[in-house]
């Protein structure tokens, strides 16, 4: 493109334009983030979006290689775009680019929409308990919010800083978990261009499943589908002319929610950081992904008509900063954020001499180093797991590692490295069941992260194959899994340790800390990317 | 499963797929997760002096349970019978997998009640949750539906 910045040259179009951000992440620097390399696909979602990575990206959506949007939407030349086009997203851009595109679309028709996982995991959230990121989108302007990670900060601290958020949160789906009854507005309905539009919010229905329990104490969460379609019947009966889902749920569940519930003209889908650089069609609903990690705001423009939608345009708008000029204020507010907390993030570590990505169904160059922080410090572990986050960053061969690259990677409020104590027939069982997690075919039995990566361990993984046959051939520190042999085990991250016997003479340390320690050692980091897991019925990727 | 059945059964569920060009349910992976017909058994003959033969699936039985559930040990279930309420004797709710299968049983005493229950259940681990309806006329109709027990990865 010889002019990429007239991408952002957008007239007002139809009635009503939503601007969509989602799973920033906190992330208020510019950083890279490199797309997935690999979205390992069930036989029956092969093809759909959120399972086109890499040159079936390009492919499906007639993208050039070597183009911004190449580098916006897939993993193909990374490094080599990432050094042309130049870091992505940041508080400062994304926010001037949101209130750029509401002036040009028109003030009082714009609704700004945040699809959650945007408080937290990166270091400047966990120093400020997430107050950094809601101080954010209240200088920005947002109207409406859905959560997941949010709720790592404990529900306490949500409802906090709830009191201070200017947008209003929406949520069918978050229930006192007694009496069942809805905790914020399901929805809210908007005036605009003589027609009526509801928004409706579904937070992610896995927060229990997928994050320790004391963080979401009394409240209940899940799909449930047959809720949702009673809301959107309520809302019909009310005459309301088109309905818009805000959600958390991830482009396959949404897909399926869409081909389930009827009476949805809209879903704006976060979670599972996709891009659909075309609005997908599933049945009579629209499916619109936000992506991820501040690359992108997704602006969408509707034409409406009496019970519905007439016409739907879309730009994915990149986040370039080579390409914005950001707003005084929010560079000034991002700096002064930073500010108290320079000399901590800013420490270099060391220097990464190959790529540390995160994003892949079941292996990263980033997972990998986990491993061998936590092996040096523990040489007796076995196995050392992590997690499958799709979150983190990007960082290129030749730069340096930070204390705030690493947390970008690594930002949890619950960081501890457990060690513990697991059987051999066990950690195979807990294998296939984050495998049934991950690789189900129906999307309402995804619960939703990628693959958890293993140190110490190799596999082959059938994706297609039934529940309990997905992992084969299982080798540990190089021997046959032995189903009786108790090994050790580390994970941090997630609920692994309580499949086993947690080992007390270790005091669980932050993985932050212990890779930290690990990188200042070694001071040079090489990390080819080398799984040690092989996939049989799908051609698998290495990136570069 | 050797190679070749595992390359069949891929096969299989390709074509389900092109056939029915939606996502279809856990069916199409051939049976539910967790599936455990022998336990089942124990716990429908002591129940009802009946076996898994004996039921009818049926679409007049509806049955509502979260596909993963937050908690194995709180997980709600409800079921409603889309049948006259007085061709309804009794409602009972089982699980493959747990070491007592039936969860519980609901005898419709008439007088107008509903058949229509509510509760939430224990799941020992993934399996399917099965609704079984007892009518006036002596047959046994079935809902199923698989529920994942998760040990929990990581969003």
């Amino acid at each position: 493109m010889d002019r990429p910045e007239r991408l952002y040259d957008l007239p007002p179009f139809g009635d009503v334009t939503l601007l969509f951000n989602t799973d920033m992440h906190a992330q208020l620097r510019p950083h890279y983030f490199m797309e997935p390399p690999n979205l390992l696909a069930p036989k029956p979602l092969e093809g759909r979006p959120g399972y086109l990575a890499g040159e079936a990206m390009l492919r499906h959506y007639g993208i050039q290689r070597g183009s911004l949007e190449a580098y916006l939407f897939s993993s193909v030349d990374f490094v080599a775009l990432a050094e042309r086009f130049g870091p992505m997203g940041g508080g400062a851009y994304v926010g001037t680019l949101i209130r750029q595109q509401r002036a040009m679309a028109g003030e009082r028709r714009t609704l700004v929409l945040e699809g959650g996982d945007s408080w937290t995991n990166s270091g400047i959230s966990l120093l400020t308990k997430g107050q950094v990121m809601v101080d954010w989108m209240n200088r920005v302007g947002f109207d409406h919010m859905v959560f997941h990670w949010e709720y790592t900060l404990g529900r306490a601290r949500v409802e906090e800083l709830v009191k201070e958020l200017k947008a209003q949160v929406v949520s069918f789906n978050i229930a006192d978990d007694l009496f069942g009854d809805p905790i914020y507005e399901p929805y809210r309905i908007h005036e605009v261009g003589g027609y009526s539009l509801a928004i409706i919010g579904s937070t992610f229905p896995y927060v229990k499943v997928s994050h320790p329990e004391e963080f979401s104490e009394g409240l209940s969460f899940g799909v449930r589908e047959k809720e949702l379609q009673r809301y959107v019947d309520e809302l019909r009966a009310k005459g309301v002319d088109a309905i818009v889902l805000l959600s958390h749920n991830g482009v396959p569940l949404d897909s399926a929610i869409a081909e389930k519930v009827s009476g949805i003209d809209l879903i704006l889908t976060g979670h599972t950081h996709d891009y659909t650089p075309r609005p997908a069609r599933f049945g009579k609903t629209w499916l619109v992904a936000g992506g991820a990690a501040g690359k992108a705001v997704v602006r969408v423009d509707l034409k409406l008509k009496k019970g519905g939608i007439e016409e739907i345009r879309q730009s994915v708008l990149p986040v370039a900063s080579r390409l914005i000029q950001p707003d005084a204020d929010l560079v000034a507010f991002v700096e002064q954020a930073y500010a108290p907390h320079r000399p901590y993030l800013d420490e270099v570590l060391g220097t990464a001499e190959t790529l540390l990505y995160k994003r892949d169904s079941t292996y990263s160059t980033f997972d990998e180093l986990s491993g061998r922080a936590i092996r040096a410090f523990y040489p007796e572990v076995d196995v050392a797991f992590s997690t499958g986050t799709r979150w983190g960053t990007a960082i290129l061969p030749g730069q340096p590692i930070t204390m705030d690259r690493l947390l970008a990677y690594t930002a949890f409020t619950y960081p501890e490295v457990y060690i513990f104590k697991l059987k051999g027939e066990r950690l195979l069982a807990v294998l296939e069941d984050v495998a049934a997690n991950a690789f189900n075919p129906d999307p309402f039995y995804q619960q939703g992260g990628d693959m958890s990566r293993v140190y110490g361990l190799s596999y082959d993984l059938a994706v297609n194959a039934p529940t309990g046959q997905r992992i084969r051939n299982v080798a540990i520190r190089g021997r046959r899994l032995d189903p009786n042999r108790e090994y050790i085990v580390a994970a941090y991250g997630g609920r692994l340790q309580r499949s086993g016997t947690v080992l007390e003479k270790y005091t669980p340390r932050p993985i932050y800390e212990i890779m930290a320690e690990y990188i200042r050692q070694v001071k040079t980091v090489r990390v080819p990317p080398r799984p040690s897991m092989r996939v049989l019925d799908h051609r698998y990727v290495l990136p570069g | 499963m050797n190679r070749r059945k595992f390359l069949k059964a891929s096969a299989g569920t390709l074509a389900a797929s092109l056939v029915v060009g939606r996502v279809g349910s856990a069916l199409a992976q051939g049976g539910l997760e967790g599936e455990d017909i022998a336990n089942l058994e124990k716990g429908l003959q002591a129940a009802l002096g009946k076996g898994f033969k004996d039921l009818v699936p049926s679409k007049d039985v509806k049955l509502t349970a979260p596909t993963i559930a937050e908690s194995g040990a709180n997980v709600p279930v409800e079921i409603e019978v889309g049948l006259p309420a007085d061709q309804v004797k009794a409602i009972y709710c089982f699980c493959d997998k747990n070491a007592n299968p039936l969860l519980f049983s609901f005898q419709l005493l008439g007088g107008g009640v509903l058949p229509y229950y509510a509760t939430r259940v224990r799941v020992a681990e993934t399996a399917p949750v099965r609704a079984v309806v007892e009518t006036k006329d002596g047959k046994l109709l079935l809902a199923s539906q698989g529920v994942r027990v998760t040990v929990g990865g990581c969003g």
